[in-house]
Parts: C-alpha cells; structure tokens; sequence
C-alpha cells in the first residue's frame, strides 16, 4: 500500500509527540540518578538541579548502604514480596479457574461476592480490629494475609480462563485427565502470560507496601522499604532540630535503589502484558 | 512413694509460680509513647538507645518512644481502635478532637503534683490557654521555642568586603546593596547571573515590609492598644511599592516562591546579594562544609531588621507569634492506669533536673560530653554520632539559648543575632476561629494577591480594591472582631 504524503506527515508528527512526551517523563528519572552520582557541592552550585552529570560520585551509595536500616528494608521487602506474590497468585488461580467453570455450583452467587468486595470496602477501621483479633499486627502476615485476593485481578484471570476453547477440556477429559492434571498440565502452562502479568501487578503492590505497613507494623526490624524512604526523603523537614540532614544526593541515591529491583525485572515481565491483560476481553 | 512425689512436685510447681509471680513483681512498668517522625541515628534496637536505658536505671521505667510513620493517619487508627499509646504528641486541634470525645486525661488535677516540676522548672508562663480545653489542662506544659526565630538576612562578607559595601541597614540601603553585588559578577564567571536577594517565600519578603509596619500575611497585630491586621497598616502601599522596585530591578530570585530546597542551594552555593534564612539551614557545621567546599573564601555575614521607615515606630524584622508555646505537645490516654501514670509522672520529674535536661541536651556526662574548666561542654567522638536523636525526648521543651549554645557552637554569633533581633509580633495563634468561620479561604486569597501585588500582575493602585474585597466577600470585618474579643478578653488589647 503506497502512503500518501499527509499519511507520512501525520506519522512523523505522531512520532514526535510520542518522543516528545516520553522525554518529558524521561526528564525526573534521570535528574534522580543523575543526582545521586554528581557530588552534593556540584548539585548546589547549579541550585539543586543537574540533568547530565558532569561530575561523578559514588559517595551518596556508599554511605547510603553504610546505614544498615536500607539494607535490612530491603530484605524485609523482597521477602514480603515473594512470599507475598507467590501466595496472591496461588489463591487467585485456585478461586479464578473454578468460577470461570460455569459447570461449578453458585459459582453465579460467589462470583457476586467477588464483586461486592471489588465495590464496597470495609474502611481502614474494622479491618483494623480484624487484623489485630486475629494476632497479625507486627508481623509480616499483616501484610500478606488482609491483601491475599485482589477482586480485580481476580477477574482479570477468570475472564483469560472463560476465554480458553471448551474443546481443550473436553478433549482433556476424553483423555482421562482429572480437574487437577487439567489444571496443572494444561491451563497453567497456556496461563503463563495472565500468571506473569498479574503476578506482576502484585508484586509491584508489595514492593511499593506503605500503608498496610505504617498501620499494622510498629517495630522497625519489620518496617519495609518504603516506609524507610519516605522517613529519609521527610527528614528535612525537622531541619530546624537535626544536626545532620541527609543530602539531596543521599535521598536520591535512596529513590534510585528502591526502584532499580523493579526497573530491572519490569522489562522482562512487559513482553507478556499485552497478552495477559487483554486476555479474554474479545470472545467469540 | 508415689504420694510423695506428687508432694514434690507440688512443691516445685509451687516454688516456681512464687518466683514467677516476684520476678513479675521486679519487671518495670511499661510506658508507650508515640512520637512523630523518624529522627537521624534512631538506634536499630532498644537496647542501643542510651537515653532509654538511663531513664529505666534512673526511674524503673521502661519509657519507649516509637516513631509512627504518617502520623495524624496512624494516631486516629489506633485511637479510633482504643489502642493508643499511653501518651502520644498532638497539636491543639487534634487535642481539642480528642478531649471532646474524653479520649484524654485531664491533667489539670495534677498541676499542682505531678507536673509540679515542670512549672518549677520553666516558671508559670508554660502554662498558656493553648493547654486547655473548656477549662480543662490536656496538655503537658512545654517550654517552646519558635524557629520562625530563627530567620535572619544573611549576605557574603567576604564580597561585601571586596566592593567596600556595609552591611545594609535601611531599605534604600538594602536596595543599593543588592544591587551592587549583583551587578558585580564576584562569582567571575562572565554572566550576570547573581542573585540580588532571595529567601523563602513571601515571608523573606517581610524583610521589606516590616520597616512599614507591615507585612505580607494575614498577620493580626496589636496597635496603640487596638486589635487590627498588617494588611491595614497605613505603611503596606509603601512596602509593596518598594518590593515592586526589587522585583522590577530584576535583584528578585525568580525561585522566590518555589521549592525552599532551591532557595537553601542559592545561598549555599553563594551566589547571591542577601538571602533571609533561617540560621539552621545555613549555619551548622554541616552546611557550612558544604558551602566552603564550593566557595573556600566564603564568609557569611548576617543583618537586619532595616530602620523603620515609619517615625516612631520600633525597627523589627521577622514574624514571631506572641504566643510562643504552641508547638505540638505530649497528651495522656485516658485510660492510664494510676500506676503507669505515677510512672509518666516520674519520668518528667527526671526530664526537669539537670542531668535529666542535659541527656536530652547533649547525652550523658562523661559518655558523650566533657565539662571543661570553665564550665564550657566538649562533646566526645561517641556523643557526636550517638545524640542525634536526643531532641526526640525533649518533651518538655528547652531552654533555647542554652541548648542551642551547647548544641550549635559553630552558629553561636547568628544564633545569638537572631534570638536578639526584634521582631514583628502577631497574635493569630492566641486565636481560635469558630467552624463557621473559613479563615484558610480568606488567608489563600490574601496570599495570591499579595502575590499578585509583589509580582506586578495586580497594581498597586488597586489595593485599597482588594481591601474593599476582603470585606465584602471574605467577611474581613468579622474576623478581626473575632480577634478583637478573643485578645481583648485575653489582656493582650483594650476594647
């Protein structure tokens, strides 16, 4: 198909929209890590704002890792998250498969539930008093268990299941398997996009953990990673008293390895999103 | 043989729940408090944190602060669920909340006990309306210090020196003065990219307004007696005239009104004519490092307030609120135990001696400072890396000059400046404005057009206008007979 110039012409200027607002959101990304490597004595001199570096440092991560408090944060998220993770997405697949089967009895009626959940929430209080009955504050289950079923997620996956050919079952069936080996052998490998997908948004929400943390969680030894940051970033904020302030660079350096971890593993997962996510929204 | 046993082992059981029951006896009392924020160099474990062991060895108490991350949330949390700590820090309208709800003990029974030392130790003026609610004291007294105290106008000595400039002390002064410097290029970098002045905010430009008799916020003020606004001065159409003339000779940082980390690099980075800061923010030792290591001439030298240019009336520079006490402060469950309530008590009764002060001054004598022969304090290795965290435990206050010369010895001169320079004395916080009454939509209107005013997107010519608006539409009128009774009723005015 030949293009005509005003296609050309609409193309390029998409391009540079596109380029433009990528930059734009490319802009604060790089000010942090080009912040966190340029010494704090540069960052003053061009008043608190340095795009490319012209000076390299490494001084903001060695005191950074210096101050144990980061390092055990760190441990104490990556073991939340994958904990974590690995239980979200084994109780969302164990309750998403079996409601997508419409041969399941009152999968309608729980299903409703589902839903009720996703609409109406209980508010931070009663949810509060449940936590603490139930003897989780300060522990990390306080903040696996109260987020072990996102409804949303849930029905991302339930609908990816309802959108596999009922043929694959039959055929399955024909050929002896149970509900389990059908399961295991053939719906989890064909979920592998939604599994990695929602895996991801999970993951994702247990790394960025502040909330449940700052409510259930009072001993430090157990606080995550977040909680960590914001008291770092918010620390100018008692200038008047401190006598030490963590520098801008110092804060930076924090922010670049909060989110590096995430950086890193979100390019590998991203190839599967698409898939997942529009997974069972066209049928028929 | 088998009935003997069992007598044995009777016996042990027995001998067992004693020992039990009396080393229950011996644990300490428990006291959880709550504070807010996350100090620098809070100890990873209780065991490393000095000042709640001294005060277990001293006391018996087992006093444990724990910080709450997102504070005002977490507190209503674990309020709402009656599970607070034993005391907690609030400022007054979340006192006012909870007292209503009888959520707190009053403590007004126990000024004369309990809190006896603490009205020993600062005198009664700790014991301001700030404290109570219908008559009733919830608060536990503090002797506050105010850090908008601690603004002062600092400039480069060392470029004042070079161009044979004095420190300025009129406005015209002020004016002349940061135009030299800008016009200067001292930096020698072949731009005139010096800043002529800068600081934080609206409030830096105060420094102006002042020697008017005015200023630019919703300041109420007492004169000649009489309860009325910095807005009403006869002088703010001068001040503003004059801010316009530094705005319109381009000596304004553009950054004025942005991001105070942008403001603190300018004047660290010193390259600017005279920026208003506050001395903790330039002057310690840290940032003094960080300054000389861009510039290692730099010399910083400080100023103010400019001479009144109203006749008659006192040179002043900086907001300060009469009513000085009114940082946050510790209140008490209510549902203490008598017990952990003698315990709280006894605690504060160690926080008032001197050595109680001193731990969470400066640490512990001989750990973490030395007295010197003339009565002078050097801190030790150790209490230069283990105190940061001790201003955390001053709930009851400090005695400002002394901490501060203690603590800040590097920033002795400006400190002592600063506490010294008179100031522009407000009254907002002594008042208490009725729900039905929006303060904050009329202070956001008077802060975007004293914007407007300064930055010449309104002409000064139509502030009598925005006067005339104030009342018409933000019932300016009401608000300041709010004011007038409440001062009046409190001794501060006449009728």
């Amino acid at each position: 198909m030949v293009k005509s110039k005003g296609d050309v012409l609409f193309n390029i200027l998409v391009y540079v929209i596109i380029f433009t607002v990528g930059l734009i959101c490319l802009i604060p990304v790089l000010f942090v890590i080009s912040a966190s490597v340029t010494p704090y004595s540069e960052l003053l001199k061009n008043g608190g704002f340095v795009l490319i570096p012209r000076k390299f440092t490494n001084v903001a991560y060695v005191e950074m890792l210096a101050d144990g408090a980061l390092s055990h944060a760190m441990w104490v998220t990556v073991k939340l998250t994958v904990i974590a993770t690995a239980l979200n997405l084994v109780v969302t697949l164990m309750l998403a498969y079996p409601l997508s089967r419409h041969s399941m009895p009152l999968s309608g009626a729980m299903m409703k539930i589902v839903m009720f959940c996703m609409l109406f929430d209980a508010g931070i209080v009663p949810t509060y008093l449940i936590v603490r009955k139930t003897g989780l504050i300060n522990t990390l289950w306080a903040m696996i268990v109260p987020t072990l079923v996102s409804a949303y997620n849930l029905v991302i996956m339930k609908a990816f299941f309802e959108g596999l050919p009922e043929e694959l079952f039959e055929a399955a069936r024909i050929d002896g398997a149970n509900e389990f080996r059908i399961l295991w052998h053939l719906i989890l490998p064909m979920a592998l996009p939604i599994i990695l997908t929602i895996g991801m948004y999970y993951a994702v929400d247990h790394w960025n953990c502040y909330l449940l943390s700052i409510y259930y969680i009072t001993k430090d030894q157990l606080k995550p990673l977040q909680v960590i940051l914001r008291r770092l970033l918010d620390a100018s904020r008692n200038a008047a008293d401190q006598e030490l302030v963590p520098t801008e660079t110092l804060k930076m350096a924090a922010v670049c390895y909060a989110t590096a971890p995430i950086i890193v593993v979100y390019p590998f997962i991203q190839k599967y999103f698409v898939k997942g996510t529009l997974a069972g929204a066209v049928k028929g | 043989m088998f009935k003997r046993t069992l007598s044995l082992i009777l016996c042990a059981v027995l001998a067992l729940c004693c020992l039990a029951a009396s080393a229950a006896a011996e644990a300490p009392i428990e006291i959880t408090v709550a504070m807010n924020g996350t100090p620098t160099g809070w100890p990873a474990s209780e065991d490393e944190n000095f000042i709640q062991q001294q005060i277990l060895e001293k006391t018996g108490v087992r006093f444990v602060m724990s910080p709450l991350d997102n504070y005002a949330q977490t507190l209503n949390l674990l309020v709402a669920n009656d599970d607070a700590p034993d005391m907690f820090i609030v400022n007054a309208d979340t006192m006012r909340t909870y007292a209503a709800q009888d959520m707190l003990l009053d403590l007004t029974p126990y000024k004369e006990t309990g809190l006896k030392c603490i009205f020993d130790k600062f005198g009664d003026s700790v014991d301001t309306p700030y404290l109570y609610y219908n008559d009733r004291m919830y608060m536990i007294p503090t002797n506050d210090y105010q850090d908008n105290a601690y603004y002062t106008m600092y400039f480069r000595q060392d470029w004042a020196d070079k161009l044979n400039l004095q420190a300025p002390t009129t406005v015209e002064g002020l004016f002349e003065f940061c135009s030299a410097i800008a016009a200067a290029d001292l930096d020698q970098n072949g731009q005139k990219d010096t800043i002529g002045f800068t600081g934080y905010g609206l409030q830096a430009l105060d420094a102006i307004a002042n020697a008017y008799d005015a200023g630019l916020g919703n300041y109420v003020i007492v004169r000649d007696n009489k309860v009325t606004s910095s807005l009403l001065q006869p002088g703010m159409k001068d001040a503003l005239t004059m801010i316009r003339k530094f705005f319109e000779a381009g000596l304004v940082d553009p950054d004025i009104l942005g991001a105070k980390s942008e403001i603190k690099a300018h004047t660290l980075s010193g390259n600017f004519g005279v920026s208003v800061m506050k001395w903790s923010d330039i002057s310690k030792a840290a940032y003094l490092t960080q300054a000389h290591e861009i510039n290692p001439d730099l010399v910083y030298g400080w100023c103010g307030p400019m001479a009144s240019e109203i006749e008659g009336a006192e040179s002043v520079y900086g907001i300060l609120d009469y009513n000085r006490n009114t940082r946050d402060k510790y209140v008490i469950n209510a549902n203490v135990s008598e017990e952990k309530l003698e315990a709280i008590f006894k605690v504060l009764q160690y926080l008032c001696t001197d050595e109680g002060s001193m731990m969470v001054y400066v640490g512990l004598e001989g750990d973490h400072w030395q007295r010197n022969a003339d009565n002078s304090i050097t801190m030790t290795e150790r209490g230069k890396t283990e105190t940061l965290y001790a201003y955390k435990y001053q709930i009851l206050g400090r005695e400002e000059a002394a901490y501060l010369a203690l603590k800040f010895p590097e920033a002795a001169d400006v400190v002592a400046y600063c506490l010294n320079t008179p100031r522009y004395i407000i009254y907002n916080k002594s008042v208490e404005i009725p729900a039905d009454f929006y303060l904050s939509d009329l202070e956001n209107y008077v802060n975007m057009q004293l914007i407007a005013f300064v930055k010449g997107e309104r002409p000064v010519a139509e502030y009598d206008q925005f006067i005339d608006e104030l009342y018409k539409t933000y019932d300016f009128q009401r608000y300041l007979d709010i004011c007038a009774e409440q001062l009046v009723a409190l001794g501060y005015a006449a009728k």
